[in-house]
């Protein structure tokens, strides 16, 4: 089991963190990731809808846990510089009910903002303007007060497309990552899902490439985590914030009611295969407690987590990673 | 870590589009016009003609990402547990969840009901379609020197290296120029153009299968015949009922290995066979064309293999191009395939018993290479003198050799 800690050992040890300068005790030649899961269900006030003054504070708390800031502020400026142009990377395929929801991306959006990024260089995006549209986002490309809201269709032509090729992967790369971003965070949400056995911020990249269907075919676990491998991703990830608001456990993509659990929870890290495996265990936990069988008895295990691990993206092993309950 | 891929700017894939079908890109203005706009268009002069011979509609609608008509239901599916389906078109049998989408991108399920997303949405042409002729396709025994108006969507159900159209056939019609063009469009254009066909091509007709069969009917109805160029990837109950509407078909046989289809293809070869046998039996007119890949599918014994098999099965009369392979989207480490190649390739097939075997992209001007021309199985007279796709001259005659009257199999005036 990764190691837990309760609310009061994180402010404790945020406080030593931050003495110690180990805020992301991975990259620093520690032993930890830090995967920080805030949780309140009365962010939920009712099934599409969110307190947004909670939500804030949940995803404030969760990243400074994250990085290993006692102040939100500081932990927001210490993964992006004001200089920065921050896309957001949203996952909204499966409609209102089961998407990165729009109060999440506001209050990143308005984390950034307060850490000094500009409302002109923050993208909250998608694949389709369609899906963005139906998950409740409005596409604005300019004159935003908060955000840009933008998805990959509106600039894809064979023109401004760049050609990735990695391991499994070969695809068009949005230019939304290529030319507009320096920096990401992926925003997925909490998913089951039929072919990849979970859909969390690894596998919201898909909607960064132009066939993600081509890997429904074969070595799908492959291009999922060469595609998180690849440099113009790994080199602009800066955190990953799983909207699990919403976790859906079974019959993903789509939403289902009956497979639906609202936990109100924000869970955040700096590694995106810690937080992958941190998620995929919620999952598994909600998939016991409804006398469903592990994903791996059902033949979808999410072998890209630990491919991932194995390329050097992040830890896939419990006893590196330190969750921090808030 | 590994180093992280390699990231080839857009501009660098600009240089290597070549040999392709004209695409609808925007060079026609991807907007509806309004009345306004139009008589402003008229009153620019020359510039706007095109906009305003949009505006009258003697070219579709066309814009990027539209997809005109969302809403047709697929035909091969079937309905499985929690909104999930199994679609049954193609040997990928797709099980897709609800709000996902099939291998080839272009179909989607949307709670629990299978939707096909071209229907309608030709993206080639600057009306939707290209006037080709019936020799690019290539199809040489199928009325010769005729035009046949092409039209394709997006997408594809494989996923070959060395496509040739892969900015149409490997992504999504969200990302394609889209004409509104339902079928009696396409068989409006088609006479519009004095086209004798309608050719399904470029990307995969298969993934466009009710589009493509919707306007095989309406072609029919109007005198207009249908050809479908496929990589044969389709699962046999589809295929037999195309052959209804159908007057021909050219198959893609990629290679005769099943390494192949599944190194550089994304597929299997036993299905595209089992296709070729199915078009065989339902007395279907169909010729194969076989892209020479050097070192990859040009070893003398597969070639030798197939020729056999396509003897075996199909019978010696079925046309069979080896045609040259030049360096393309995801396979640009290899040369064109030399001329020599695909020449040994004829000799080959042609020492198994086949008798029209031929070559292609030899660009032998000015007479033309010997294997681009067809000669009579029996009396051994050249017929049908090409160069490229250009038709010198023709002695077939109501479908008989001219000289021993020997009848020439395949569809003729
Ligand atoms: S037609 Fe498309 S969705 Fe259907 S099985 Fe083939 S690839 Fe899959």
């Amino acid at each position: 089991m990764a190691r837990e800690m309760n609310r009061r050992t994180f402010i404790t040890n945020a406080s030593l963190a931050l003495a110690a300068g180990i805020a992301r005790a991975a990259d620093d030649g520690g032993e930890s990731s830090i995967v920080a899961v805030a949780r309140n269900a009365k962010a939920i006030v009712d099934p599409n809808k969110l307190d947004a003054k909670i939500i804030r504070e949940l995803v404030d708390s969760a990243v400074a846990a994250a990085v290993g800031e006692a102040r939100p502020r500081d932990a927001w400026r210490k993964l992006f510089r004001p200089h920065d142009r921050v896309g957001i990377k949203s996952n909204t395929l499966s409609g209102p009910m089961l998407s990165s929801h729009p109060r999440v991306a506001g209050a990143v959006a308005a984390a950034l903002r307060d850490a000094g990024v500009k409302p002109g260089n923050i993208i909250v995006w998608d694949r389709l303007s369609d899906e963005i549209t139906r998950a409740g986002f409005n596409i604005r490309t300019k004159n935003a007060r908060d955000y840009l809201c933008m998805a990959t269709d509106g600039r894809y032509s064979r023109n401004s497309n760049d050609m990735l090729e990695y391991g499994e992967i070969g695809s068009f790369l949005s230019p939304i990552v290529t030319r507009l971003c320096t920096a990401l965070i992926s925003l997925p949400i909490l998913k089951d899902h039929d072919l990849a056995g979970v859909t969390c911020g690894m596998k919201n990249f898909f909607g960064a490439i132009h066939n993600p269907n081509k890997y429904h075919f074969a070595n799908r676990h492959d291009a999922i985590s060469d595609l998180s491998c690849s440099r113009p991703i790994r080199s602009r990830l800066r955190l990953t914030l799983c909207d699990a608001t919403r976790i859906s456990y079974e019959a993903g993509p789509g939403y289902k009611p009956q497979y639906t659990e609202r936990p109100g929870m924000i869970i955040a890290s700096r590694d995106p295969v810690a937080l992958d495996f941190v998620g995929w265990q919620k999952i598994e936990e909600l998939r016991a407690a409804h006398g469903r069988k592990p994903l791996a008895k059902v033949g979808r295990e999410p072998k890209f987590i630990e491919r991932a691990a194995k390329k050097g993206l992040g830890t896939n092993d419990p006893g590196k990673i330190r969750i921090i309950n808030i | 870590m590994e180093e992280g891929g390699r990231l080839i700017p857009a501009c660098m894939w600009s240089s290597l589009l070549d040999e392709r079908p004209s695409f609808s890109t925007g060079d026609v203005m991807p907007v509806r016009m309004s009345r306004r706009n139009f008589i402003a268009a008229c009153a620019g002069g020359g510039c706007a003609l095109p906009l305003a011979a949009q505006a009258i509609g003697a070219v579709g609608d066309i814009k990027r990402g539209g997809i005109f008509y969302p809403d047709k239901e697929a035909r091969y599916y079937e309905k499985l547990p929690d909104k999930r389906i199994e679609c049954t078109l193609c040997p990928n049998r797709c099980k897709v969840g609800d709000r996902e989408r099939g291998g080839c991108g272009v179909r989607i399920n949307r709670e629990g009901k299978y939707y096909t997303l071209v229907w309608g949405n030709s993206c080639v042409g600057r009306d939707g379609g290209n006037p080709a002729p019936i020799e690019k396709k290539p199809l040489f025994h199928f009325l010769p020197t005729t035009r046949s108006y092409s039209i394709a969507t997006a997408g594809c159900n494989v996923t070959c290296k060395f496509c040739q159209n892969w900015d149409i056939s490997q992504v999504w019609a969200e990302q394609t120029f889209n004409h509104d063009l339902p079928p009696k469009a396409v068989v409006a254009n088609a006479k519009r153009h004095r086209c004798r066909s309608i050719a399904y091509t470029y990307s995969e007709p298969v993934i466009f299968y009710e589009y493509m069969y919707d306007t095989a009917v309406a072609g029919r109805a109007a005198g207009i015949k249908s050809v479908m160029i496929s990589n044969g990837y389709i699962e046999k109950e589809p295929m037999v009922e195309l052959c209804k509407v159908l007057d021909g078909v050219k198959i893609d046989l990629k290679a005769f290995t099943e390494e192949f289809y599944e190194k550089l293809v994304g597929g299997k070869l036993g299905p595209v066979l089992d296709t070729l046998v199915t078009l065989r039996e339902q007395e279907m007119w169909f010729e194969i064309v076989y892209l020479v890949v050097p070192t990859h599918n040009d070893d003398p014994d597969d070639i030798k293999r197939m020729s056999k098999w396509i003897m075996k099965e199909l019978g010696p009369h079925v046309p069979l191009h080896f045609t040259v392979f030049h360096p393309t989207y995801r396979l640009k480490n290899l040369p064109r395939t030399p001329v020599s190649t695909v020449a040994r390739c004829r000799k080959i097939a042609m020492g198994e018993g086949l008798k029209y075997v031929y070559v292609g992209n030899v660009a032998a001007w000015p007479d033309g290479d010997p294997g681009e021309s067809t000669s009579c199985h029996k009396c051994g007279k050249k017929l049908i003198h090409r160069v490229g796709f250009l038709v010198r001259s023709n002695k077939v005659r109501g479908g008989k050799c001219a000289y021993c009257g020997t009848k020439i199999p395949g569809v003729w005036e």
